[in-house]
C-alpha cells in the first residue's frame, strides 16, 4: 500500500509540475513581448543565490539564518533520511538510520528545521502587523505548517519507537539468535537502562545482569544501533512519554505515527508545485536570468517571464526599501508598494475579473514608481521587479488605464470642463495644495505683461500643440475658471523650469501655480475616471 | 525655519532696474564690494533708448533738439529737479561711463552728434532720444531721408503693425512700403522674445532676406521691429544688410522689449564677471544702524540675509517698482520709511485729463535730496550719511513727460556712487 | 567632513557612473559619505500631490537629522525639490501639521536642523576654489566645453538660493579649474526637456535638439552636466543620432573633475573619449 501511495504521489507531483510549467508558458503567451532568457544567463549569481542565498543574506542576516536553518536541515532530511534507500545505503556502507552519526545528524537537522519554522511563524505573526498591513498569505502559512507537522511527527515517531517494546522484540527477532530467556532479560535490562525502552514486565536490575546485557548488546546490537542519547530531540520526547508508554505500546502507536509521518511527506510532495514551496525551484530560475537593462527602460520595453512571478515568497523586503513609501503613507493606496503590486499582477495574469476600481488603484500606484531599482536589488528571490512594473504599465494601458496626462490629453477642453464629476471621490488627504489658484492674492497682481510667456520654453518650442500661454492661464484664474485652466496643455506640458516665476516682475509664483493646477487636474481626472466606471457598473 | 546668512558689503543697491544696474556697475567698476537686490525683469519694460531730455518745457510739449541747452534752461527754471543738482560735465561723464560699460559687454550705443535723434516708434510717432543702440542708428531722423523705406511686420506679433508705424511717415519725401510676413507653424501668435531668438538662426535670416528681396527691389532701407536677436543683434543686423543689400534698422515697440532684454543681459553678465552679488527677488527691510553701517535684512522664500552695508543706494523706483507705496491718503517710501514729497491731498494726485499737458501731481512725488542725492528729512538734512537715492524715486522728476528717464537714472546713480567713493577715499587717505 | 549621501532614484540604476565618480571625488577630497535608508526626494510626485512631494523630502531630512548629518546630493532636481519642500513646510501650517503627524508615527521629526547641499555649492562655497585647485594634477587643455546649468537648482533663486539665476557663475568657475575652455552659450540656463520626457517625448527631444544645435554652433565638443536628469536626457537613445550629428559628447562634471584630479577612468566609470 505504501509503495502504491508513493507512486501515486510522485506521479501527481510530476503532473502538477508539468501543469505549472504549461500554465506559465500559456500565461506568457498572453503578453505581446514574451521572452525567455531575453538578457542572457547570469551564471555566478545563479549559483550564489541558489545555494548560499546571497541576496537574502544582504537583505537581512537574521532572516537568512532562519531560512538557512530550514533549507539546510530539510535538504539533509530529504537526501539522507527520506531517500535513504537510494542514497545513504548506497553511498555509506555502514549506514543505518539508527547508527551514529546519522541518528544524531537527523535529530540535529530536524532541530534546525523546527527552529527555522518557528522563526517563520513568529515573523509572520508579529512583523506583518506593523505599518504596511501586508496581508498574511495563507498559502505561505500552509507550507510552513505542513513542514512543522512533518518534523514534529518525525520526532514523535522516533520517540514512540524508542519506548516501544514490540519494536524491541521485532529487532531481537530479526537481528539476534537469542533463544535463552535469561539472555533476553539481560538485554532487556540493558536496553531499559540505556535505550529507554519501556517493558511491560518488571525487571530486576543487578550489576551482573547489566554487564551480561552489555556483552549481548555489543554482540548483536551496537553495530546497527547507537545508544539513543545521541537522538537528543526524540529521546527527550520519549522520556516525556514514558508514563503513557504502556498504552502506546499496546496499540502500536509507532505504526500509527509512522503513517502520519509518511503521508504528510507525500502530501508535501503532491502539493509542492502549487504551494509556496515551489519557490525552491523558481528562485534558481529567476536568478538565472540577467536583469533588465537601463537602455530598455528608456525605450519602455519590458518583457515578462511568468514563472519568476511565482518565485515571490511575499517576504516584503521590496516594500521596506521602496523609494515611494511616502506616496503610500499619504494616499494609502497599497498598490504603490511592490509586494502588493506583484500579487495584483499575478491575479491580472489569471484573467480573473478585476474590479475597475482596483485596476485604477493599481495604475495610480504603479505610476508612482521612480525606477530606482531598489526592489530588484533587494529581492531575495532574484525577481526582476523593475521590469515587471514597466510591463504592468503597458498591460494596464492596454486595458485602458493610463496616466492622467494621456487621459486629459485625449479630452478636448470642452469635454474636460463639461464632464464635471458629481462627487469628489478622492480621499481628502490628497487635497492639501499650495493654495495659490484659489487665493486671489496670489495672482491678482498679474499685469498681463506676458514676460512669463516670453521666457517659457514650451511656448517657444511647442508651436503646434500648445493652447494657452502662462499669462493666459493666469488670466483664466482671474476669470474664475480654475477647472478649465487645470486641463490646458500648458499646465500639463510645463517643464517646471521656473523661468516664469523667476522673471515675473510682480513676484507671482507662476510655476507653483502651474504645479498646483496639475495637482488639481490629477484629482479631477481621478474623480472622473472613478465616476466613469461606477456609472458603467450601474448600467 | 529660514536659513540665516550674514554678509558684508560696501554698497548695497536696492533695485535692479536701469538705475540699480548703473549704480551696481559703477560701484563694481570702482572696486567696491557690491550687493544688489531686486527683480531684474524691470528692464523688460525699458525701451533700450537712452533719453536725456526730449521735451522742454513740459507743458509746451515741445521737442527739443539739443538736450544740453534744454538742461541748462531746466536748471535755471527748476532748481529742485535732479538735473539741477549737478553740472553738465557730470551728465556727460555718466553717459560716457554707461555707454563704455555697455560697449565692453558687447552692446554698442550710437552717440554721434550732440543733439537728440528722432526715432520712429511702432505706433507711427517720433520720439526724441539722446543715444540709441547701434542697431537703431540707420533709422535716426527718417523724416529728412529721401530713401525709399520698407517696414516689415510679422503676422501674429502683437503690438507691432507696419501699416501703423508707416502712418507717421506720410509727409516724407521718399516712399514707404509695408510688408507683413507670415511665419509657418505659428498658430497662437508670436512672442517677441521667441521671435528674437529665431533671428539668431542662420536659416531664419536666409528665409527673411529671401522674403524681403522677393517683395521689393525698390527700397533702400528696411525697418524691422526691434527683435533682431538677443545676444548678438549687431552682427545679425549686419548679416541681414549684407544679404539684402539695404540698410536695416530696428523700431522700438511694446514691452516686453528686446532692447531692454539686451540691456538686462549685458548688465547681468558684466556684473557677474565683476563679482557683484545679486539677490534676486529678495525683499529688503532696514533694521538699524550699527555705527556707520546699515543693517538690513533681505528676505526671500527660503533665505534671510542680514546685510551689513557701508552705503545704500536706493534705486527701488516708484509705484510699479515698489519703491513708493500709495496708501489711500498718502505715499510712503517702503524700505527706510523716508519722508516723501507729495501733493497735499489725494485730489491733487491726478488731473482730470489723462493727457493734460501740465502732467499729474503724483508724478512729481518722490524723495527730495541734497546735491549728492542723499534723501533729506523734513528739516532738510540728510537722513543718513551714506544713504543715496537714484532714478525715478527722486522727486520733481516727471521723466515720462520730459523724456528724461535714462538720463536721470544714469546721472543720479553715477553721482551717488561717486560721492560715496570720494568720501571713503578721503577717509582712507 | 561628513555628509549623508542622497543619490536620488536615478543614480543607482540609470546613471550609476555619476554615483561612482561622485563618491570617488569625495573620497579624494576627504569627505565621508554615509548611506542612509532614504526614500525618493518627492520630485516625481510634485504633479500628483504637494503633500506627497513635501512629505518625501521632509522624511529624508528627518532621517538625516536623526543621524546628525547634513545631506549632499549630486542631483539638481533633488536639490531643488528639497528646497521647495522646506519652503512649503515653513509656510503652510496645515501641511506641516499633517506631515509632522505622519512622521511622528514612524518616530521621526524634522525641526529644520538639516542643511541640504548640492555638489557644486559644496565645492564652491564650503570647500572653496583654492582648496580644490590644489587637488588638480592633470588639467585638461584646449578643449571646448559648454555648461548646462540645470533649472531646478538655479530657479527660483528665492527658494533655492543656489547662484545668480540670470548670470550664474559657480559652475563655470568650477569647470574652469579643470582646464576646459568654456564657450559662451546662449542656452546654458535653459531647460533640457527631461521633465516631460515621459509624457511628451517629441517636444522634450525637440527642446534638447535645439540646445545641442546652439552648443555645436559655439564649437563646443562637450556639454558638462552636474544634474542626474540632465545627463540622462542627453543620454537617451533617441539622442544618439543627434549627438553624432552635432559632434557633442555629454559629460558629467564629476568625471572631468575626477580625471583632472588624477583619478583613474575605472574609478569614475568613464567609457567615453575624454
Amino acid at each position: 500500500m505504501i509503495q502504491t501511495a508513493l507512486q501515486i504521489a510522485i506521479s501527481l507531483s510530476i503532473i502538477g509540475f508539468l501543469y505549472q510549467l504549461f500554465s506559465f508558458t500559456r500565461k506568457n503567451k498572453t503578453f505581446e513581448n514574451r521572452k525567455w532568457l531575453a538578457n542572457g544567463l547570469n551564471i555566478i549569481p545563479f549559483f550564489l543565490n541558489t545555494f548560499l542565498q546571497t541576496k537574502l543574506f544582504s537583505a537581512g542576516k537574521i532572516r537568512w539564518m532562519i531560512h538557512f536553518l530550514v533549507a539546510s536541515g530539510f535538504i539533509y532530511l530529504v537526501l539522507i533520511h527520506a531517500l535513504d534507500d537510494v542514497t545513504s545505503f548506497y553511498f555509506f556502507q555502514y549506514y543505518q538510520p539508527t547508527v551514529d552519526p546519522f541518528q544524531f545528524l537527523r535529530n540535529l537537522a530536524g532541530g534546525f528545521v523546527l527552529a527555522g519554522c518557528l522563526g517563520f511563524l513568529y515573523r509572520r505573526v508579529t512583523l506583518f502587523k506593523v505599518l504596511y498591513k501586508r496581508k498574511i498569505h495563507l498559502k505561505g502559512l500552509v507550507s510552513i505548517l505542513l513542514i512543522l507537522l512533518l518534523i514534529l511527527s518525525g520526532f514523535l515517531l522516533e520517540a514512540v519507537k524508542i519506548i516501544s517494546e514490540p519494536v524491541f522484540m521485532e529487532m531481537v527477532e530479526e537481528y539476534s539468535n537469542l533463544e535463552d530467556d535469561t539472555d533476553l532479560e539481560d538485554l532487556k535490562i540493558y536496553w531499559e537502562k540505556h535505550y529507554n525502552v519501556v517493558f511491560d514486565d518488571t525487571l530486576i536490575i543487578t550489576k551482573e545482569k547489566l554487564a551480561l546485557g552489555k556483552d549481548l548488546n555489543e554482540e548483536y546490537c551496537i553495530a546497527c544501533h547507537s545508544p539513543v542519547k545521541s537522538a537528543f530531540m526524540s529521546n527527550s520526547i520519549s522520556r516525556a512519554l514514558k508514563k503513557t508508554s504502556v498504552w502506546l505500546n499496546r496499540y502500536r502507536a509507532d505504526n500509527f505515527v509512522y503513517y502520519i509521518h509518511y503521508f504528510l511527506s507525500l502530501l508535501i510532495l503532491v502539493t509542492l508545485p502549487f504551494s509556496r514551496l515551489f519557490h525552491i525551484f523558481l528562485i534558481p530560475f529567476a536568478s538565472l536570468e540577467k536583469n533588465f537593462k537601463k537602455e530598455l527602460l528608456s525605450l519602455k520595453k519590458g518583457y515578462i517571464n511568468t514563472a519568476t512571478l511565482y518565485a515571490c515568497t511575499n517576504c516584503g523586503f521590496c516594500s521596506d526599501v521602496c523609494s515611494v513609501l511616502p506616496n503610500y503613507l499619504v494616499t494609502k493606496n497599497i498598490h504603490t508598494l511592490p509586494h502588493s503590486k506583484i500579487e495584483a499582477f499575478k491575479q491580472l495574469m489569471h484573467h480573473s475579473p478585476f474590479e475597475p476600481a482596483a485596476l485604477f488603484l493599481l495604475q495610480s500606484g504603479n505610476e508612482d514608481c521612480t525606477c530606482c531599482h531598489k526592489c530588484t536589488d533587494i529581492c531575495p528571490s532574484g525577481i526582476d521587479l523593475q521590469n515587471l512594473w514597466v510591463v504592468l504599465e503597458q498591460k494596464l494601458a492596454l486595458k485602458g488605464f493610463q496616466n492622467n496626462y494621456t487621459y486629459i490629453d485625449s479630452k478636448s477642453l470642452k469635454e474636460w470642463t463639461g464632464l464635471a464629476p458629481e462627487k469628489e471621490k478622492i480621499p481628502s488627504s490628497r487635497k492639501v495644495t499650495t493654495n495659490l489658484a484659489d487665493n486671489v492674492d496670489s495672482f491678482e497682481n498679474c499685469i498681463q505683461c506676458t514676460i512669463c510667456s516670453n521666457v517659457c520654453p514650451i511656448v517657444e518650442y511647442d508651436l503646434v500643440g500648445n493652447d494657452f500661454t502662462p499669462h493666459q492661464v493666469l488670466n483664466l484664474l482671474r476669470l474664475g475658471n480654475k477647472h478649465l485652466a487645470a486641463g490646458t496643455c500648458m499646465v500639463w506640458n510645463c517643464l517646471t523650469c521656473f523661468s516664469c516665476q523667476e522673471n515675473c516682475p510682480q513676484g507671482i509664483r507662476v510655476a507653483d501655480i502651474m504645479l498646483e493646477l496639475r495637482n488639481n487636474g490629477n484629482l479631477r481626472a481621478d474623480a472622473m475616471k472613478i465616476e466613469n466606471f461606477t456609472n458603467k457598473k450601474a448600467d | 525655519m529660514k536659513i540665516q546668512k550674514n554678509t558684508d558689503c560696501d554698497v548695497l543697491v536696492i533695485g535692479a532696474g536701469l538705475t540699480g544696474m548703473i549704480a551696481a556697475a559703477r560701484a563694481s567698476c570702482l572696486g567696491l564690494n557690491t550687493i544688489q537686490t531686486g527683480n531684474s525683469s524691470a528692464l523688460f519694460f525699458a525701451s533700450g533708448l537712452l533719453d536725456l531730455l526730449g521735451v522742454y518745457p513740459m507743458d509746451s510739449g515741445k521737442i527739443i533738439k539739443d538736450p544740453y541747452s534744454g538742461i541748462k534752461k531746466l536748471q535755471s527754471d527748476q532748481p529742485e529737479h535732479p538735473y539741477s543738482k549737478i553740472s553738465q560735465k557730470q551728465i556727460r561723464d555718466s553717459i560716457q561711463f554707461l555707454t563704455n560699460f555697455l560697449n565692453s559687454a558687447g552692446l554698442n550705443y550710437h552717440l554721434s552728434g550732440p543733439g537728440n535723434k528722432q526715432i520712429l516708434t511702432s505706433v507711427g510717432t517720433f520720439k526724441p532720444t539722446y543715444a540709441v543702440p547701434e542697431t537703431f542708428s540707420n533709422g535716426c531722423d527718417l523724416q529728412r531721408q529721401e530713401k525709399n523705406l520698407l517696414i516689415v511686420d510679422f503676422k501674429g506679433l502683437r503690438g507691432f503693425s507696419a501699416k501703423q508705424a508707416a502712418s507717421g511717415l506720410q509727409k516724407r519725401k521718399g516712399k514707404t512700403y509695408t510688408l507683413s510676413i507670415d511665419l509657418p507653424g505659428n498658430k497662437n501668435g508670436l512672442n517677441p522674445v521667441h521671435l528674437a531668438k529665431s533671428f539668431e538662426s542662420k536659416e531664419f535670416i536666409q528665409e527673411l532676406s529671401d522674403k524681403i528681396l522677393h517683395f521689393s527691389s525698390k527700397t533702400q532701407i528696411v525697418g524691422l521691429p526691434a527683435l533682431c536677436g538677443i545676444h548678438n543683434s549687431f552682427d545679425i543686423v549686419k548679416t541681414l544688410e549684407k544679404k539684402i543689400g539695404m540698410a536695416v534698422f530696428e523700431i522700438p515697440g511694446m514691452p516686453p522689449s528686446i532692447p531692454g532684454l539686451r540691456l538686462k543681459n549685458a548688465f547681468e553678465k558684466k556684473l557677474s564677471n565683476l563679482n557683484a552679488t545679486f539677490l534676486s527677488n529678495a525683499k529688503v527691510a532696514f533694521q538699524s544702524m550699527k555705527g556707520d553701517h546699515f543693517i538690513l535684512q533681505a528676505v526671500n522664500d527660503n533665505l534671510k540675509t542680514r546685510i551689513k552695508a557701508r552705503c545704500v543706494i536706493l534705486a527701488s523706483g516708484r509705484f510699479p517698482g515698489g519703491g513708493l507705496f500709495a496708501k489711500r491718503n498718502m505715499v510712503l517710501e517702503t524700505v527706510f520709511n523716508l519722508s516723501v514729497f507729495q501733493p497735499d491731498t489725494r485730489s491733487q494726485w491726478h488731473q482730470l485729463d489723462f493727457f493734460d499737458s501740465k502732467g499729474h501731481g503724483i508724478n512729481q512725488s518722490g524723495l527730495e535730496t541734497d546735491d549728492t542725492f542723499r534723501p533729506l528729512d523734513k528739516k532738510g538734512k540728510p537722513v543718513f550719511e551714506n544713504l543715496y537715492a537714484a532714478g525715478s524715486i527722486l522727486a520733481h522728476n516727471d521723466w515720462a513727460r520730459l523724456k528724461s528717464g535714462a538720463g536721470v537714472s544714469c546721472v543720479s546713480a553715477y553721482t551717488a556712487v561717486n560721492s560715496f567713493y570720494k568720501k571713503i577715499k578721503i577717509m582712507s587717505n | 567632513m561628513k555628509f549623508a549621501y542622497f543619490p536620488g532614484c536615478k543614480i543607482p540604476f540609470e546613471l550609476e557612473e555619476y554615483g561612482r565618480s561622485f563618491k570617488a571625488i569625495m573620497k579624494k577630497l576627504g569627505v565621508d559619505l554615509i548611506d542612509l535608508p532614504f526614500n525618493c526626494c518627492g520630485y516625481p510626485s510634485r504633479s500628483k500631490s504637494l503633500e506627497i512631494s513635501v512629505l518625501s523630502s521632509i522624511r529624508n531630512l528627518a532621517l538625516a537629522q536623526k543621524n546628525g548629518l547634513d545631506i549632499i546630493t549630486p542631483c539638481k532636481c533633488c536639490f531643488g525639490q528639497f528646497k521647495h519642500a522646506i519652503y512649503f513646510w515653513n509656510n503652510h501650517i496645515d501641511l506641516r501639521i499633517k506631515i509632522d503627524a505622519i512622521l511622528k508615527k514612524e518616530g521621526l521629526a524634522w525641526t529644520g536642523e538639516t542643511q541640504i547641499k548640492h555638489l557644486l555649492s559644496f565645492l564652491h562655497d564650503d570647500l572653496g576654489l583654492r582648496e580644490l585647485k590644489q587637488k588638480i594634477t592633470r588639467p585638461f587643455s584646449n578643449k571646448k566645453i559648454a555648461v548646462q546649468y540645470g533649472c531646478h537648482a538655479l530657479r527660483p533663486f528665492s527658494v533655492t538660493g543656489f547662484d545668480d539665476p540670470h548670470a550664474p557663475r559657480i559652475f563655470e568657475a568650477l569647470v574652469n579649474i579643470t582646464g576646459f575652455k568654456i564657450v559662451e552659450w546662449s542656452k546654458s540656463t535653459e531647460c533640457c526637456g527631461n521633465p516631460i520626457y515621459e509624457t511628451n517625448k517629441k517636444l522634450s527631444l525637440k527642446i534638447l535638439e535645439s540646445k545641442l544645435k546652439a552648443a555645436s554652433e559655439t564649437g563646443a565638443a562637450y556639454i558638462c552636466n552636474a544634474c542626474t536628469h540632465c545627463q540622462i536626457q542627453y543620454n537617451v537613445m533617441d539622442m544618439e543620432q543627434n549627438l553624432k550629428k552635432f559632434n557633442i559628447i555629454p559629460v558629467l562634471f564629476t568625471q572631468i573633475l575626477g580625471i583632472s584630479m588624477g583619478l583613474s577612468r575605472k574609478d569614475l566609470g568613464i567609457n567615453i573619449n575624454l
